[in-house]
């Protein structure tokens, strides 16, 4: 920190081409902090001294103990910088005997000077504070005043974050604790945070708990939408079987009811589902029998109903998935709707006829005992004497035997004993056969089950891999920065005391700097030398302080580096602050260049305690935005570049 | 530098009211606004003068670019004096214009106010009128005077004889504060001072 106290050691004057009003006495070579209003070198010592001074060493223009004191030829004090505004803007009098005064009938009063720096004031730290808890008070010989103020608990400084004013005391907690830009760590989700979007983060926290809004369950926030998707029983959920035609909508919990209800109707919508995939196919269910209705002439589809031996069915359905189960399905309705509707549609159903015509069924089941399969079909002509003669073992007669009409009957009487003998059996296969059926459903539905417990936990083994690899993606991240920053501090460490920064979305930026949500940023570090003092550059694109809105301030800070304890401190050196002119023309290039010299009584110069030293050193007021936003050869693309030489004495 | 306008007036201030001359209740002054931009001043009327008694109020402004320029100040008490309208109150004074030295404070520019009541200037007159009579009718100046005092600085000297003129002047249906103008300005002669409130 450097203030511009005229009647102390004077800060080094000001070198920049814009650094300042042009008055050499308000110089703006300023710190981190506000320019004290106790060096304020307009007028005299504004300040309480102890005991209260002799009247003899105020400054009868501002009535304030003599800063820079200045005599006149006729005996008057006056402070340096009230006598020389009188005489500017007044008559060329004496303020206190009306006599002619000229500029060059002042000089400086160095007895008047020593006098008053040797008087003794109380600290008026902090500035505007009622409470008297909160004071400094303590008393210190007016010459030491700023060297106090460097150590004075109650100096405020700019927090290096938020750029609020704190006590000096207050500091290291403020950024602990209360600093709006601060970063803390979520402890739901331990991502950090900076403080002042906490709530924000809260209400978006991925780990936060939320209520779901179907079920009121409490969750983990971004569990929710698996939670949702597939646990909330309250969740609105279409039908599993919707794909299929179902259009029933409904709370999940209300889903197994559901299911449990409609199971016929799910796997007729299935069964369309499966008869519209064949066509797209252009399979044919029935070609693929041993006994197909068509090769008789009959259509399947208008005559659906197929009699089939007992033994063909289970084939269909062990095979499930394949495709001849697709006619085996449509076969099994249509034949369970077919059982429904017209259980007595005799001629074309002799085997399901069994009750109301015990004596077709004899020769049927004959048919049958000796072969599985057996086909109706209507109108067929052929007589069936061949049964009657019990040529019952003949394969060609066999196919058509089953396919018995009415006048057939007849027949069947002449022999009524060989059918009581088989009418029993018959009637038991067909029961077992629909029961078959049934049970060949079953088993599907058991299959599918099981099929989706699979599923489900085969998707459980693959969300544990993901998971494990989200963690590995994380760590892997976490080493990647790690070496990124290594990878910059060697970066920074070779520069041999030369580092460029660019500074890019310079707009975006700056308007940020302008809205007051970042106001000021830090380069990353770099070196004097490999082994040599660690700094950053802080700019403040939208200047601060008094230079907020009118300049561009530049400021070097000084970091705890590896090697601190191989250096000398307080740093004693060069630096070189400047911004570059990007001009294409190197000839037209004109870059803003300032050199500043360590001054070793300032804290900025001192061994940094801090991860970064609070105190910076540079200019408030380094460059007039006009010029650099006026000009399009200091920000190119976007990007600003500053460069700093660092150059320590050795 | 407003602010060091508004440090010295602190001072000033602090100054002024532990000083001799307000101990002695022979000048006062008192904050108006917050921000030392206006105050409120009072001068006692010089011992052994026309004004001897009378507590003149005195309106103080303080410009942004002081010490570096004079403060504004004018009387709020009606008086008569060569140097100060009777109408406004301004004052002619030239330590309050060009003769204003950075030196000057409050507390001399009241006691320099106190100064000027006791010895008037009045070839550099502010009031003409006033002027006028104080060189060509010095009695009937000091008379006047210290009737103004008497009634608008509650100064203790009666003027009978005045005061009954204006309480005539005033029941031929004038306002009391014209009638004492017009009749003192037309050294109390009641039909000058009558004509000239009618063909005003």
């Amino acid at each position: 920190m450097a203030y511009n106290g005229s009647g102390l050691p004077r800060t080094p004057p000001v070198t920049g081409q814009y650094s300042s009003s042009g008055s050499s006495d308000n110089s703006t070579f300023i710190p981190d902090l506000d320019v004290h209003p106790a060096f304020d070198t307009s007028s005299g010592w504004d300040l309480e001294f102890v005991p209260q001074q002799d009247e003899k060493y105020n400054c009868s223009i501002c009535q304030c103990v003599l800063r820079e004191p200045m005599q006149t030829e006729c005996g008057h004090r006056f402070c340096r910088a009230c006598i020389l505004k009188w005489l500017r803007e007044s008559d060329r009098r004496c303020p206190v005997d009306n006599q002619y005064l000229d500029e060059n009938q002042l000089f400086q009063d160095n007895f008047a000077k020593r006098e008053t720096l040797d008087l003794k004031v109380r600290c008026p730290n902090p500035l505007n504070s009622a409470d008297k808890e909160q004071r400094c008070e303590q008393i210190i010989t007016l010459n030491k005043l700023q060297k106090h103020f460097q150590d004075c608990p109650y100096t405020t400084v700019l927090c290096p974050n938020c750029s609020k004013g704190i006590y000096q005391c207050h500091l290291s907690e403020h950024l602990q604790n209360d600093c709006e830009q601060r970063k803390i760590q979520c402890s739901l989700c331990h991502q950090e945070v900076v403080a002042n979007k906490q709530k924000e983060h809260d209400e978006n926290c991925p780990e936060s708990f939320m209520q779901c809004p179907n079920c009121e369950q409490s969750l983990i926030r971004h569990k929710l939408i698996q939670h949702l998707n597939s646990d909330c029983p309250k969740a609105y959920v279409k039908c599993s079987f919707h794909k299929h035609g179902c259009e029933f909508e409904g709370e999940r919990q209300k889903m197994m009811e559901h299911d449990e209800t409609s199971v016929v109707r799910h796997v007729s919508m299935m069964n369309q589902t499966l008869l519209r995939m064949c066509a797209a196919i252009s399979f044919n269910p029935i070609t693929s029998t041993t006994h197909s209705p068509s090769s008789l002439g009959i259509p399947a589809i208008e005559n659906p109903v197929v009699g089939s031996g007992a033994a063909s069915f289970p084939s269909y359905f062990i095979n499930g998935a394949s495709g001849s189960a697709v006619p085996g399905l449509t076969q099994l309705l249509n034949h369970l709707s077919q059982l429904q509707i017209q259980p007595v549609t005799t001629a074309s159903l002799p085997p399901i006829s069994y009750t109301s015509m015990p004596i077709q069924s004899v020769s049927y089941a004959a048919n049958i005992g000796g072969q599985e399969t057996v086909a109706a079909a209507e109108g067929h002509d052929r007589n069936i004497t061949g049964d009657e003669q019990g040529d019952l073992t003949n394969s060609e007669q066999r196919n058509s035997s089953g396919r018995t009409r009415y006048e057939d009957t007849k027949s069947f009487t002449s022999k009524p004993s060989d059918a009581n003998n088989f009418e029993v059996p018959i009637d038991t296969r067909l029961t077992s056969s629909n029961d078959y059926q049934f049970m060949s459903i079953k088993s599907q539905n058991d299959f599918q089950n099981e099929s989706l417990a699979k599923h489900d936990h085969e998707l459980m083994i693959l969300k544990h891999q993901m998971e494990c690899q989200e963690r590995l993606i994380r760590e892997l991240k976490g080493k990647v920065k790690t070496l990124e920053n290594n990878v910059q501090d060697f970066e920074g460490r070779n520069g041999n005391g030369v580092y460029v920064w660019k500074i890019k979305n310079y707009q975006k930026l700056r308007r940020e700097a302008e809205k007051g949500e970042t106001t000021a940023i830090h380069s990353t570090s770099f070196y004097s030398s490999f082994y040599g003092y660690k700094l950053c550059i802080r700019v403040n694109l939208n200047g601060v302080d008094a230079a907020k809105g009118t300049h561009l301030s530049l400021f070097i800070h000084f970091m705890q580096g590896e090697y601190d304890d191989l250096l000398e401190w307080p740093f004693s050196g060069k630096i070189v602050l400047t911004v570059i002119d990007q001009n294409p023309i190197c000839e037209m290039r004109n870059h803003l260049t300032e050199t500043l010299h360590s001054k070793p009584n300032l804290a900025a110069f001192q061994r940094p305690t801090s991860f970064r030293n609070h105190k910076g050193f540079g200019y408030m007021e380094f460059l007039p935005l006009n010029v650099i936003e006026g000009s399009s050869t200091y920000i190119k693309n976007d990007t600003l570049i500053i460069r700093a030489n660092i150059t320590p004495n050795s | 530098m407003a602010n060091i306008a508004e440090a010295r007036i602190r001072r000033e201030f602090k100054e002024v009211v532990k000083s001799e001359e307000v101990a002695k209740c022979h000048i006062k002054v008192e904050l108006v606004n917050d921000n030392y931009t206006e105050l409120r001043g009072e001068i006692i009327g010089p011992p052994d003068t026309a004004y001897d008694g009378g507590k003149f109020i005195l309106e103080i402004k303080i410009p942004d670019t002081y010490p570096f320029n004079p403060p504004k100040v004018k009387f709020a008490t009606k008086i008569w004096h060569p140097n100060i309208s009777s109408v406004t109150g301004a004052i002619c004074l030239d330590i309050l214009k060009d003769q204003w030295a950075a030196a000057m404070t409050l507390r001399t520019v009241l006691l320099s106010l106190q100064a000027l009541l006791a010895t008037a200037e009045p070839n550099d007159p502010q009031d003409a009128v006033v002027a006028k009579q104080y060189k060509e009718n010095q009695a009937i100046f000091l008379q006047t005077a210290r009737h103004w005092t008497n009634v608008y600085a509650g100064g203790p000297h009666r003027e009978q004889v005045l005061e009954q003129k204006v309480e005539q002047v005033k029941n031929m249906g004038f306002e009391e504060h014209r009638a004492r103008v017009a009749l003192s300005s037309a050294n109390w002669d009641p039909e000058r001072a009558t004509e000239s409130l009618l063909n005003s």
